[in-house]
């Protein structure tokens, strides 16, 4: 007796279930037009009608009336993502940013993973442009439009969103052609991106675009043909320049591949002139991956602050954090009438916690706070106060 | 239920609830500030404008500060008075770390010189060494007394070498793990233990340079920047971002962690170096504060 009458409660709250659900959609597409969320593909929650499971149909705080902002929306049933976002220092620039709605439709898309584009190519390109540059002769996955051939969409270990450290990801495909077309080189062949530009090049065998003095002319200049690694030492004697600024207090001489120089350079073949292993912001990244998630998190960040050497010496300085100059002279620099007006900044104007010059960044953090004008704490008193202790 | 009923049950849970919560919180900070060694003047302002070296010299019970913004070698007493400025021949030109030998020379590292310089303060001589290991330059950065030997940090490999009395290299002890470099090291007990910045791991080797342990601390700082081992064997490593320290006991497991970024009295800016007194404080070059920032239990 007591077991039928559970079943009836079971169902009862199941048919009611479902008929809220069903009638929710009734409701929903009265107004909206349901082969707009019929494609191909289609997101769970629209499929099963269960529209207010993001959307408030009367009253919403965001735009769309859904229930939380986006990334929480996302993140309250895609848990899995917003935990490994959490335990990584690469996340991809629209995670970080917390707007899915950059590459995913929310209702339904013609493509799999409910992208927003025709495809998955079409929707990286929306935002790296530059990608999408006509090389002559392109790589195989990337003129597929197969990116996450090599890449991970949301977040990854390694730089550039890789799925596997750069020489196993090319050996992966690559097997057994390595030394057919490395006939003289001298030594294992390795480090295949310090040559070779994995979505395309002008250069057959998609060799960069712009080489090394050196490398043009064999290999001789720099190796000692024993396989011996070529330490930093040798870089400098040529570029007197470089061992000038790297003589400073603050420097990047620091090694993280036995040659500190081959940390942010190629010292073979690159895109661009500088020789840089790949885009600045992306070669500071690659140590620096704490300011980035830092600042990235924020609520005010500096604008163009990925342009890291607009203010920072990037070989060495003998300023604090490698910066051009004093927290002043490098504001200046575009900031040109603070200062004046401002709160007294520089020489002769004390910091009372310090008894150093106050300068900018006695109040600001450059890079992002979650203040606005990039304050350290809170505008109005609690910053203030820090100082002016008798308000 | 009575009023009083009440105000006992809500007074017992608040108890029991105190009682649960404590082990469960963090491990208690026993560090307090003591002070601050800097040069604060009356309408002249700090005079450190970047300290990056400390040595702390227990025969005269002084503290050596390094400040490479000034170019010049500063001294304080124990209770933090500054007593003197050195600018030796006013020929210094980018100090970076202090050491003194058992001959009382006082030897630092010029990096705008790229050598190891020795200043004589009794026959008032200054001598400019340029190193090298194995027929390469070297570009000293960290460097560390023990047992009459240098042990100087080579920026430009990542590796510490290890010199005699007559400035020849005689051991190289690098990252076993590829090419990688580090980025500081300390001597304690025999033993060298080195930090990988960038990879965020603490090396232990023996004196010959066998490795024997390695931690990896990447979970609890953003980016370490120095190592000290503390009077009881643990960890000390000082977040050059965080402007914070987080200890580690001998196995590397976290233990706590303290200390801000900021510019307040016991907050950091940018730090440079950590490192502990004979007398068992702990003393942080806070360099983008001007100052050395002293902490005791």
């Amino acid at each position: 007796m007591k077991i039928s009458i559970y079943f009836l409660i079971f169902w009862a709250l199941v048919g009611t279930a479902a008929s809220a659900s069903g009638a929710q959609e009734k409701l929903c597409f009265g107004c909206h037009e349901r082969k707009d969320f019929a494609k191909a593909v289609i997101h769970q929650p629209v499929a099963k009608g269960e529209c207010e499971l993001c959307h408030n149909p009367h009253v919403a705080k965001y735009k769309g009336l859904v229930q939380k902002e986006v990334e929480r929306l996302c993140r309250s049933c895609h848990v899995d993502i917003g935990k490994a976002v959490k335990q990584t220092t690469q996340i991809h620039k629209p995670v970080s940013e917390g707007n899915c709605l950059a590459c995913h439709d929310p209702h339904s898309s013609a493509v799999k993973g409910l992208l927003r584009e025709k495809n998955q190519k079409d929707t990286c390109l929306k935002c790296h442009e530059d990608m999408g540059k006509n090389f002559k002769y392109t790589h195989l996955p990337f003129s597929r439009g197969e990116c996450s051939v090599c890449h991970q969409p949301h977040q990854a270990e390694r730089l550039y969103l890789l799925v596997a450290d750069t020489d196993d990801l090319c050996r992966s495909c690559h097997k057994g052609t390595l030394a057919e077309f490395h006939k003289n080189f001298p030594s294992k062949p390795a480090a295949c991106l310090t040559c070779h530009n994995p979505h395309g090049s002008s250069r057959k065998g998609l060799i960069k675009d712009i080489l090394h003095e050196p490398f043009k002319s064999g290999c001789g200049d720099c190796h000692d043909g024993k396989g011996a690694s070529v330490g930093a030492d040798k870089c400098l004697k040529c570029h007197e320049d470089v061992r000038e600024q790297a003589l400073a207090v603050h420097n990047h001489l620091g090694s993280t591949t036995g040659n500190s120089c081959v940390n942010c350079h190629s010292p073979h073949a690159s895109d661009g002139a500088k020789l840089f292993k790949t885009r600045l912001e992306q070669v500071c990244r690659g140590c620096h991956s704490d300011t980035f998630k830092n600042y990235l998190g924020k609520l005010h960040s500096h604008p163009n602050a990925a342009e890291c050497a607009n203010c920072h010496q990037v070989h060495g300085s003998n300023n604090l954090a490698m910066l051009k100059g004093d927290g002043n002279q490098v504001c200046n620099g575009c900031h040109k009438t603070q200062g004046q007006f401002t709160h007294p900044v520089g020489e002769g104007i004390f910091d009372p916690r310090t008894g150093m010059n106050m300068t900018c960044v006695s109040c600001h953090y450059p890079h992002g706070t979650d203040n606005p004008f990039n304050l350290k704490q809170e505008g109005s008193k609690d910053l203030c106060i820090q100082c002016h202790r008798g308000y | 239920m009575s009023k009083l009923n009440k105000l006992c049950y809500s007074g017992l849970l608040t108890i029991l609830m105190g009682l649960w919560v404590a082990p469960c919180g963090a491990a208690e900070v026993p560090w307090k500030w003591q002070l601050s060694l800097n040069i604060k003047k009356e309408r002249q302002g700090n005079q450190m404008l970047l300290p990056t070296g400390l040595y702390v010299d227990k025969e005269r019970e002084r503290y050596y500060v390094v400040d490479s913004g000034s170019n010049a070698l500063h001294s304080f007493d124990l209770q933090g008075n500054h007593l003197n400025t050195l600018k030796p021949g006013e020929q210094l030109k980018q100090p970076y770390g202090i050491v003194r030998d058992a001959q009382e020379s006082l030897w630092v590292v010029e990096k705008g010189r790229n050598t190891l310089t020795q200043i004589d303060l009794k026959g008032k001589k200054i001598v400019t060494h340029s190193l090298k290991s194995g027929g390469r330059e070297i570009f000293p950065d960290r460097m560390q007394i023990s047992d009459g030997n240098f042990f100087v940090l080579d920026k430009i490999t990542g590796r510490v070498v290890k010199f005699d009395n007559n400035l020849q290299a005689i051991q190289e002890i690098y990252c076993p793990d590829g090419l990688a470099g580090f980025g500081d090291f300390t001597i304690s007990n025999g033993s060298i233990l080195t930090l990988d910045i960038v990879r965020k791991v603490i090396y232990v080797f023996k004196s010959t340079g066998e490795l024997l342990n390695k931690f990896d601390i990447g979970a609890d700082v953003s980016f370490p920047y120095a190592i000290e081992v503390g009077p009881s064997g643990q960890l000390y490593v000082l977040d050059r971002h965080e402007g914070s320290v987080a200890v580690f006991d001998n196995v590397g497991e976290l233990k706590y962690k303290f200390l801000s970024k900021g510019q307040s009295r016991g907050r950091l800016y940018y730090p440079e170096d950590i490192q502990f007194d004979y007398l068992g404080r702990l003393c942080i070059v806070d360099s983008g504060n001007g100052r050395v920032e002293i902490f005791g239990r």
